[in-house]
C-alpha cells in the first residue's frame, strides 16, 4: 500500500492546483511590488539660486581695513561674486535684498527669502576683536527645508579680509556642490606690456579674483612659465636673463630669486610634485631636449628621457606616480604618460594638428592641454580617451587647473594675452581681470 | 501474486482512485471560504469608478487640510478687528485681506513661493489625470474615513504613479554636477492624512563609483528637497490611506538619471 501514496499525494496536488487557479478576483499586494518605490527620476543642472544679504555687525567699529558696517557688505558682495564667478550660482546679491538684522543671523526670515526665489540663502556677520583681528561668521541655510546647512567662523588679519569672504564662498561652495572651492586662492602671471618687439613681461601674483595685485619681478629679462609649488613658498619660472632660457626659482616670502641648477644648457619648462620635493623642466644637451628631474633644493639632474627629439611639457600625476609630457618622437607634437621614473612610456594622443602643454588635473581624472592645430583648449583622460575641446574662437593656450579640477584658466589671444577661465563641465567661459595683459597663469593650491 | 490478489489489487486501486476523485471534486466545491456577509467587491474594469462596498464606521469629520481649498487657516483666526471702527459683516470669512504681509507663518505656511501655488498645481494636475482618478474612485477629499480598502497591486501602482507625478512637477534644486546624476538616494516618506509631510527617513544612497562619494551628501539634500518642496499632495483617495500598501507611507527613491 505504501506504493499508492505518491498517486494520492499527485491527486491531492491536482486538486489543490485546480483549487488555485480558482483564486478570488482580488489579489493582495505583491510583496515585491510593495518595494517598488516612488521614483523621481529627473535632475536639473542649472545655477544655484543663493541669496546674499549684506552681514551686520554685532558693533559697529572702525579697523584697519575700515568700518565694520562696511565690511559687511563688501564681505557679502564678495561672496556673492565668488559664487557668481564659478558659475555655479545665480546669487540675489546684497544691491537687491534688505540687510539681515544681526538677531536674524542665526534665525533667518525664510519667508523672505523664499519670496526672493531663493534656494539657499547665506547670512553672516562681521565683528572686531579685542585683539585688532575680524572675525566673519558664515552661516549656510536651505529655505525650502528652513533648515541650516553648515557654519564657520573666520579670524583674520584686517588686511587678510578679503580671504575670510572667499574662505566663506568656499565653505559654501564645498558644501553645495561636493567639490572642494577654489576662491581662497591666488593665481601667479606673465604681466605683458608694450609693443610686440618690446613687451615688457613681469611676473605678476594676484588674488584668484584680480584682487591684491603685485609685480614680483622689474620687467629687466622676460619671464615665462611660472607654477606655484603645492606648498606655495617658491614659484618656479623660466627667464631669458643675458639671452639665456634657464629655470629659476623665487621664493615667495624672502623675495629671493636664484637658478634651479648651475649648468650651461638650456633649461625650461618646470613644473613641482605634488610634494613640492621636486621639479621636473626640460634640458636641451647637444641638441636633443629631455625632461629631467632635480629636487628643488638643487642637485644633479636626473634624466627622465632620452628619445631623439624634443621632449618637454612635464606635468605629475597628483599621486606623483607618473608624468605627462608632450614629445614629437613620433613625427608630430604628441602627448605621451611615463611612470615618475621615467620607465613605461606610451603615447596617448592621436589627434591631428598636435597637442601641447599637458596638465594633470589635481583630481586626477583629466588631463587638459592645448590643441595646437587651431590653438584649443581641450581635455582627456589620462588613458587618451574621452577627448573634449573646451574653447572655441580665438588663440587659446597654457592651461592650468582650479585646485578643485573643475574649472581651467588659460591665456587667449596671441598678440594681447587675456586670462580666461571655463568651467571643464559646462563649458562657460569668462575673463580675468588683469591690470595689464596676462598669460601664462598658474593657479595655486587653497591657501592654508 | 494470483489471481484473487491481482483483482483485489486492482478493486482497490480504483476504489482509491475513485475516492480521490470525489475528494478533489469535493475540494473543488470547498475551495475558498464563503464569502461574507457585506463583503467588497472589486474590479478590474480600468474605466469603472471603483467604490468601496464595506460599510462606512465612521462619520468623523476629515482631517485637517482636507477642504477642497486649502488655505492658511490660521489667517481666518488671525483676523481681528483692532479698530473701534464698525467690522463689515464679511470681515470674519474675508482671509486674504486680513492677513499681514511678512507675518512668520507655521512652518506647513511658511514653504519658498512656489509651494503655495504649486501645492493647487499639483491638485489641479492630479484631478487632470481623469483616468487614474476614474481607475481609483473620484473620491480625493472623502468626508468620511471608510474601513480599510483592501487594495490591488495595480491600484498601488495608480497611486504611487501619481504621487510621482506630484514630485515631479515642483520645482527642483540643481544637481552637484552631471555626474552625480547616477547616484539613487532612497528615503521612506510618511504622509499625514491631508497630504502633508509627517517624515522621511534616509534608507540608503546607492552610488558604485568611489569618485562620487563626495556628491553624496549633496544628493540626500536634493532627494528630501523634492519631498519638502513637494508636498502637501493633494486629491489622493482618502481611502487608500491607511491600508495596507496605501499611500500613508512609501518607499522613495531620488533617481535623476535623466538630466534636463
Amino acid at each position: 500500500m505504501k506504493s499508492l501514496f505518491p498517486l494520492t499525494l499527485a491527486f491531492a496536488m491536482l486538486a489543490s492546483a485546480a483549487a488555485a487557479q480558482e483564486a478570488p478576483a482580488v489579489q493582495p499586494p505583491n510583496p515585491a511590488q510593495d518595494d517598488e518605490p516612488v521614483r523621481v527620476s529627473e535632475g536639473v543642472t542649472s545655477q544655484i539660486s543663493i541669496a546674499v544679504p549684506a552681514m551686520p555687525t554685532p558693533g559697529a567699529a572702525d579697523t584697519a581695513a575700515g568700518n565694520t558696517e562696511a565690511l559687511g557688505r563688501q564681505v557679502a558682495e564678495i561672496v556673492a561674486a565668488d559664487l557668481r564667478n564659478s558659475e555655479l550660482f545665480a546669487p540675489i546679491g546684497p544691491g537687491q535684498l534688505r540687510p539681515t538684522p544681526y538677531p536674524q543671523v542665526s534665525a533667518p526670515d525664510y519667508p523672505y527669502f523664499s519670496a526672493s526665489g531663493a534656494q539657499n540663502l547665506v547670512q553672516g556677520y562681521v565683528q572686531a576683536n579685542p585683539d585688532g583681528r575680524l572675525t566673519v561668521g558664515c552661516y549656510l541655510y536651505d529655505v525650502a527645508a528652513q533648515s541650516q546647512l553648515t557654519r564657520e567662523g573666520f579670524v583674520v588679519s584686517p588686511r587678510d579680509w578679503r580671504r575670510a569672504a572667499h574662505r566663506c564662498a568656499d565653505m559654501i561652495f564645498a558644501r553645495l556642490t561636493g567639490e572642494g572651492g577654489y576662491f581662497d586662492t591666488r593665481i601667479v602671471y606673465v604681466s605683458e606690456t608694450g609693443p610686440a618687439r618690446r613687451r615688457v613681461k613681469r611676473l605678476a601674483i594676484m588674488d584668484y579674483d584680480g584682487a591684491n595685485h603685485r609685480f614680483l619681478t622689474n620687467g629687466q629679462w622676460t619671464v615665462l612659465t611660472p607654477r606655484f609649488a603645492p606648498n606655495q613658498q617658491t614659484i618656479t619660472f623660466m627667464t631669458y636673463e643675458n639671452e639665456r632660457p634657464r629655470v629659476m626659482l623665487y621664493e615667495i616670502d624672502s623675495g629671493q630669486t636664484r637658478p634651479l641648477i648651475q649648468s650651461p644648457h638650456m633649461t625650461f619648462a618646470p613644473r613641482y610634485s605634488p610634494d613640492s620635493r621636486f621639479i621636473v623642466f626640460s634640458m636641451a644637451v647637444n641638441g636633443n631636449t629631455d625632461i629631467y628631474r632635480v629636487p628643488v633644493s638643487g642637485g644633479t639632474p636626473q634624466r627622465l628621457t632620452n628619445a631623439p627629439g624634443i621632449d618637454t611639457g612635464g606635468s605629475y600625476s597628483p599621486d606623483g606616480g607618473r608624468i605627462v609630457f608632450e614629445s614629437d618622437r613620433g613625427g608630430s607634437q604628441q602627448l605621451y604618460v611615463m611612470d615618475a621614473d621615467g620607465s613605461n612610456q606610451r603615447r596617448i594622443s592621436f589627434g591631428g594638428g598636435g597637442y601641447g602643454t599637458p596638465v594633470w588635473s589635481p583630481r586626477g581624472d583629466l588631463i587638459a592641454f592645448t590643441k595646437t592645430g587651431g590653438f584649443r583648449i581641450g581635455v582627456m583622460a589620462p588613458d587618451g580617451g574621452g577627448e573634449r575641446i573646451l574653447t572655441s574662437g580665438g588663440y587659446a593656450e597654457g592651461p592650468t587647473w582650479a585646485p578643485n579640477g573643475r574649472a581651467v584658466m588659460f591665456t587667449r589671444g596671441a598678440s594681447s594675452g587675456q586670462l580666461w577661465y571655463v568651467d571643464v563641465a559646462s563649458g562657460a567661459t569668462r575673463r580675468v581681470p588683469t591690470p595689464l595683459g596676462g598669460s601664462d597663469p598658474a593657479w595655486s593650491p587653497l591657501r592654508n | 501474486m494470483d489471481r484473487t490478489e491481482t483483482t483485489g489489487f486492482g478493486v482497490s486501486v480504483i476504489g482509491h482512485g475513485a475516492l480521490l476523485a470525489i475528494l478533489a471534486l469535493g475540494l473543488f466545491k470547498a475551495a475558498g471560504p464563503p464569502a461574507p456577509p457585506g463583503a467588497m467587491e472589486v474590479s478590474f474594469v480600468d474605466e469603472a469608478g471603483l467604490t468601496s462596498a464595506a460599510p462606512e464606521i465612521s462619520t468623523e469629520a476629515p482631517a485637517i487640510g482636507a477642504a477642497p481649498d486649502v488655505g492658511p487657516v490660521e489667517d481666518a483666526a488671525s483676523a481681528p478687528a483692532p479698530t473701534p471702527a464698525p467690522t463689515p459683516p464679511q470681515a470674519p470669512v474675508a482671509r486674504e485681506s486680513v492677513a499681514p504681509p511678512e507675518r512668520q507663518q507655521p512652518r506647513t505656511q511658511a514653504r519658498p513661493s512656489p509651494r503655495p501655488g504649486t501645492g493647487q498645481q499639483t491638485r489641479r494636475s492630479i484631478r487632470n489625470d481623469s483616468n487614474l482618478l476614474a481607475f481609483l474612485g473620484t473620491d480625493p477629499v472623502s468626508q468620511s474615513h471608510r474601513a480599510p480598502a483592501q487594495m490591488t497591486g495595480e491600484q498601488r501602482a495608480s497611486i504611487r504613479s501619481l504621487i510621482a507625478r506630484a514630485l515631479m512637477r515642483c520645482q527642483r534644486q540643481p544637481l552637484p554636477a552631471p555626474e552625480a546624476a547616477a547616484i539613487r538616494v532612497d528615503y521612506r516618506v510618511s504622509l499625514n492624512r491631508d497630504g502633508s509631510l509627517a517624515g522621511a527617513e534616509f534608507v540608503r544612497v546607492r552610488n558604485d563609483d568611489p569618485a562620487l562619494e563626495k556628491y553624496e551628501r549633496r544628493m540626500r539634500d536634493l532627494a528630501l528637497n523634492v519631498i519638502n518642496a513637494c508636498t502637501p499632495i493633494r486629491g489622493l483617495p482618502a481611502e487608500f490611506y491607511d491600508v495596507p500598501g496605501g499611500w500613508r507611507q512609501f518607499p522613495y527613491q531620488f533617481d535623476p538619471r535623466t538630466v534636463r
